[in-house]
Formats: structure tokens, sequence, C-alpha cells
């Protein structure tokens, strides 16, 4: 009774917590399934809902996405660590990186034109819109807040992508099979289509508590 | 079209949430209750109608391959100004809408204001347009968010009547996605009529 | 105005530049005001978790040295020097809550009696764990007004033995608010001299600190829980 715990009493001697940083394999765990970010955390809807009428965009919008993120995560850490914060203009975050990502999205579009003219027609409208995806600054922000280091900030940024686009495709599948069905005329669109989220954020509820998040 | 009109037009025949489906992500992120929907609705409305009048100024001044880049830092720098006012004078807010409020610079609503209205309209018509599209937003919020508020919690508006007792997924994230989907059908079934 | 390089340039930096420099003015004008907010919140939660009394309080903190975390044990003195009692302001330390850690301010009378507690912040699940702010919640009840001395800092359904009552649907978030208790109760006897617990962990052979095996065991113990969390 009244008896504390190794770790803690170790914590105090040594003056060091011993618990493991969350493995890079929770976060990724983590980020597709438990914390999803459409499903459970409400980033990146407005294209979830635009896109994925058809599995193929859908997969294309995901890969877009991931490569955005991955990309956005490091340069956004970077800036983060050696210039924000040794400036001590911690509060341009929000500017600075939107302008970063921003300009990321257009060079991912350059690159796309030349690289894979395809593809980039097939993308159309929704490449740019990249920049407005809540989830991409919406994660850079997070990344930030959670205090992760580069390597797991990277793991969390392309994990998070991931599980976008795995809702999304997963989505898209659905909404495939919808257009087929007789859904009542007020219903029909963006109504079911809410609706069925709403029944696949229930259904990926089920991984909570699955892994410790980062 | 008059004043009053602009006014109007963004509250129901124009309502960003249930008509043009724009701003989703803080739809659903920040309508666990009426507080926080109408709080959310508010910042977002002062961001809109400061950028609308903003870019609406400076709009013959941007060429024009750069204006998209232009409208987001007049709009990130409003956001970043919203943000540091919220957090040192509505904390408990400002703690409750969290990562949301800086979200707010990727909301559609206002880059797409930008780009249809205040980048070819007056000021005090873009500014307009940003009122009145900025109430159809927070009355949006403010509904859904009573509703999963009422049916989730047992409260509204923080008062509780029947708390415990009502089903916990409204407030949670399927609740969201199918509160709204049922009152766009119920909102667009009464806008038709 | 024509979409040269030259004009696209100048136009961007203006507006960039504009833009900082009022936001930096901002910046300027409410720093204070939120650093004064946040001092003055942290100053009310330290005597609110105390027996209130009259006059001035007297404030002796002593920040624990631990690498990445901020425990701050404060002893709260009336104006003639007699002691009030030790806030300690605490969070999860081995065991995050569901979303983030768990942060509190726990009140100790010097007997070692938890006087009150005040969640600072959680970010738990509404209607779960977050119900851990409502006053009187049996998470709170297992602790309030108890001898810290003769508490066994486990959720029951973990250890017969516990003295904890989790929050339905809410284990992880539990888990967590225990653990933090645990280590502000760890903070009140470092900071008062009463090391015997401490000194006996470090003559004790080096154990292997699988503290990882908390994390990675807690899947199977998940299985056929019905818990939202």
């Amino acid at each position: 009774m009244g008896e504390i715990s190794q770790e803690i009493l170790q914590a105090f001697n040594s003056g060091s917590v011993s618990v493991p940083t969350v493995t890079l394999f929770a976060i990724v765990i983590g980020c597709i399934f438990v914390n999803n970010v459409v499903l459970a955390q409400f980033l990146g809807i407005c294209p979830f809902l635009g896109v994925s009428s058809k599995v193929e965009t859908s997969l294309g919008m995901g890969a877009a996405v991931t490569f955005v993120m991955a990309l956005s995560s490091i340069v956004v850490w970077c800036i983060q660590q050696y210039v924000l914060v040794p400036f001590d203009i911690a509060y341009m975050q929000t500017i600075v990186f939107i302008l970063v990502i921003a300009a990321l999205v257009q060079m991912v579009e350059i690159v796309l034109k030349k690289v894979s003219p395809a593809l980039y027609q097939a993308l159309g409208i929704f490449l740019p819109l990249i920049t407005t995806n809540c989830a991409v600054l919406g994660v850079a922000i997070l990344m930030i807040q959670k205090d992760l280091s580069l390597l797991q900030g990277v793991v969390y940024s392309v994990a998070t992508a991931i599980g976008f686009a795995l809702a999304l495709v997963l989505f898209a599948g659905i909404r495939e099979r919808l257009e087929m069905e007789d859904v009542p005329g007020a219903l029909r669109g963006t109504p079911i289509a809410l609706i069925t989220a709403g029944l696949l954020a229930m259904a990926f509820m089920g991984f909570a508590g699955l892994v410790a998040l980062p | 079209m008059s004043k009053w009109q602009l006014i109007v037009k963004g509250i129901v025949k124009e309502n960003p949430t249930f008509v043009l489906i724009l701003g989703m992500c803080p739809t659903i992120g920040v309508t666990s209750s009426a507080i926080n929907g109408m709080g959310m609705g508010v910042a977002t409305m002062a961001v809109l109608i400061m950028s609308n009048i903003v870019i609406s100024l400076i709009k013959n001044f941007i060429p024009d391959k750069v204006r998209i880049p232009a409208f987001i830092v007049v709009i990130a720098s409003f956001v970043t100004i919203i943000e540091m006012l919220m957090q040192a004078y509505v904390p408990a807010l400002y703690a409750a809408l969290g990562v949301f409020i800086p979200l707010i610079v990727v909301n559609c609503i206002i880059l797409g204001r930008a780009e249809a209205f205040a980048s070819k309209n007056s000021a005090l018509a873009s500014a307009l347009d940003g009122v009145g599209i900025g109430l159809g937003f927070t009355v949006s919020l403010t509904v859904i968010g009573a509703v999963r508020e009422i049916l989730g919690g047992g409260s509204i508006f923080g008062v509780e009547f029947a708390a415990d007792v009502m089903p916990l997924v409204f407030i949670l994230a399927p609740g969201g996605f199918i509160v709204l989907g049922y009152l766009m059908v119920l909102f667009n079934k009464i806008a038709k009529r | 105005m024509k979409s040269t390089l030259r004009n696209m340039v100048v136009v961007l930096f203006t507006i960039t530049a504009v833009s900082a420099f009022l936001v930096g003015v901002v910046n300027n004008v409410t720093k204070d005001t939120i650093a004064k907010t946040n001092a003055e919140n942290k100053l009310k939660a330290l005597t609110e978790v105390l027996p209130a009394f009259e006059g001035e309080a007297k404030y002796v903190h002593d920040t624990i040295a631990i690498e990445g975390a901020q425990i701050v044990a404060t002893r709260v003195m009336r104006s003639d020097d007699t002691t009030v009692g030790y806030a300690v302001e605490t969070h999860s330390l081995v065991k995050t809550g569901y979303a983030d850690k768990i942060y509190l301010m726990v009140g100790f009378l010097e007997d070692g009696t938890i006087n009150d507690i005040k969640v600072l912040s959680q970010k738990e699940t509404p209607g779960l764990g977050a119900n851990m702010v409502k006053p009187g919640n049996k998470l709170e009840a297992s602790f309030k007004g108890k001898h810290a001395a003769e508490l066994v800092f486990d959720v029951k359904k973990d250890n017969k033995a516990g003295s904890v009552d989790a929050l339905s649907g809410a284990t992880i978030s539990s888990r967590a608010y225990a653990d933090a208790m645990q280590t502000a109760y760890a903070a009140f006897l470092w900071t008062t001299g009463q090391r015997e617990q401490f000194e006996k962990a470090a003559d004790a052979p080096q154990q292997s600190m699988n503290t990882g095996a908390t994390k990675s065991t807690e899947p199977e113990a998940r299985k056929g829980e019905t818990d939202n969390e």
C-alpha cells in the first residue's frame, strides 16, 4: 500500500523516464486504423467526399497525397527546428507551413505533368486541391505539437496518408456500389455518402485500443 | 443585388454547408457541442470578412499567376491573428477547438469566396458576402452542434438535462457524419419549398 | 498587373512582408495577456486543490528534474509561514491517456492525505474518459480524501487489490489518471524528503526495464474487453 511502481521511482532517481518512445510500428497501425485521419480525426473530408466516387481516382489521389505529405513532413520539420524555433517566430507556423505545402503541390504538378501526363490528366482539378486538403496541413501541425523526431514525423505523415488513401478507396468501393442502388431521392448524392461514411467510421472505431497512440 | 440579398443568400440559397458543401472538416470536427460550433463559425466568419475585404482591395495589384499564393498568405495571416486573439481572450474556446483553428486557412470556403467573389467585386460587396456566407456557416455549425449535443450528450449549450441517458455515438465520429447527412436532406427539403 | 517574373516576386514578397509585420504586431500585443492568463490559472489551480485559508499565499516551487517531464511540487504556505499543503502539478509518466498525457494538479495535506484533484488538461474521448473532469466522478472519488499511503495505485480491473475504480468504457484513461496520481504522490514524498522508497529502488539490483512489456502486452489484455477504449 502506498507503494510506488519501480518505473516511477527510477524516473525520479535517474532524472529520466525509461519508457521507450512509441514504436514506429505503433505509429503505423495507429495512424492507419485506430486514429484514421478521415474517419476519426475529421481531416481531409472535402476531398474524401469529392474524389471518392471512383476507385481509380481515389488510388491516384491517395498516392499523390502520400507523396506530398512525406515531402512536406521533412521540410516542415526542418523549418520548425532550424528556423521558427531558434528565431522565436513560432507564431508564423501557419503561414509558413501552408506556403511550403502550396509550393510542394505546385512542384508535384509540374513533375507529374512531365513524368506521367496520363495521371496528371486523370487527377485534374484535384491535384492543386491537395493544397487545401486539411489533412496535409493538419498533420504537419500535429506532428510538431506531438514533438516527434524527424523519423517518427515522416513515418507518422506517411502512415496518415496511407490511412487517408485506405479510407478513400474503401469509400469509393462502397459508393460505386451505391450508384446502382435505389436510393430515395432526397438522400441521393452527398447525404447518403455522409451516412455511409458515418457507418464506416463506426466500423473503424472497432480498432480503438489496439495500440497506444503517438 | 441589394445589400440585404447579399447577406441572406449566404444563409439559405448558397449555404456553404448544406448547399455548396464546402468547409466540411471543421463542420464534422468541432460540432460535438453547440457552443463549439458557434465559436468556430464566428472565428471563420471573422477571417472570411477580413480576407474578403483585403483581397478585394488589392485585387488589381496581384499578377494573375500568383493570385492563389497571394490569397493564401492574406488568409493565413488573418487566421494567425484570430488564433492569437482567441488564445488571449477566449482560452477555453481556443483549447476546445484545437487544431481546427489554424485549419481555418484551408477551409475551402474562404479561398473559394476569395476566388469567386472578392477578386471580382468591391470591398463593400465582398464584406457583405463574407457576412452572409459567414452567418450561413455559423448557423449551420451551431444547428449541427446543437443536434449532436442534445442527442448525444443530453445537454444544450452546456446546460445538461438528460446527460448519461443519450446515445453517445452522436458526439463521436460516426454521429458527426450521420447527423450532417440527415440535416442536409432536411435543409434541402425545406429550402426547396 | 501583368504576370512578369519581376511583378510576381515583388508582389508576393510585399504581401508576405506586410502580413508578417502585422502578425508580429498582434503577437506582441497578445503574448503578454496569454502569458499572464496562463500564470494566473496555474496559481489559481495551486490554491484550489488545498483547503482555503486567509491572507496572502506563499509558494516554494520544487521542479523535479526528470527529463521530458514537467512535475512541479509547490509548498503552499500562509503568510505566517505555516504550511497549508503541497500542490503537485503532475502528468501521466509511464502510461499515456488515450490521446495524450493527462495533466493534473493534486493537493496533498502534510500527512499525505489527498485533499483535492483538478484536471488541468486531458484530450480523452468526450462522454467516456473525459468524464474525469465531472465533479464527484468515481475515478476522482477513488483518490480524493484518501490517505495516499493506504492506496494501491492500480485499476481494479488490473489488480484485485487495486483502489482505483475505472470510469466505464475508459480503462486506458483511468490507468493514465492513476499513473499521474502515483507520480504526484512520488513527487510529494520526494519533495518532503521521505525518500525511503526511492533509496530502496536505487539499491535494488538492476531490474530489466521491461516497461515496453506494458505496452506490448496491452493488446492481448484488450481481447474480450468491450470498452470503447
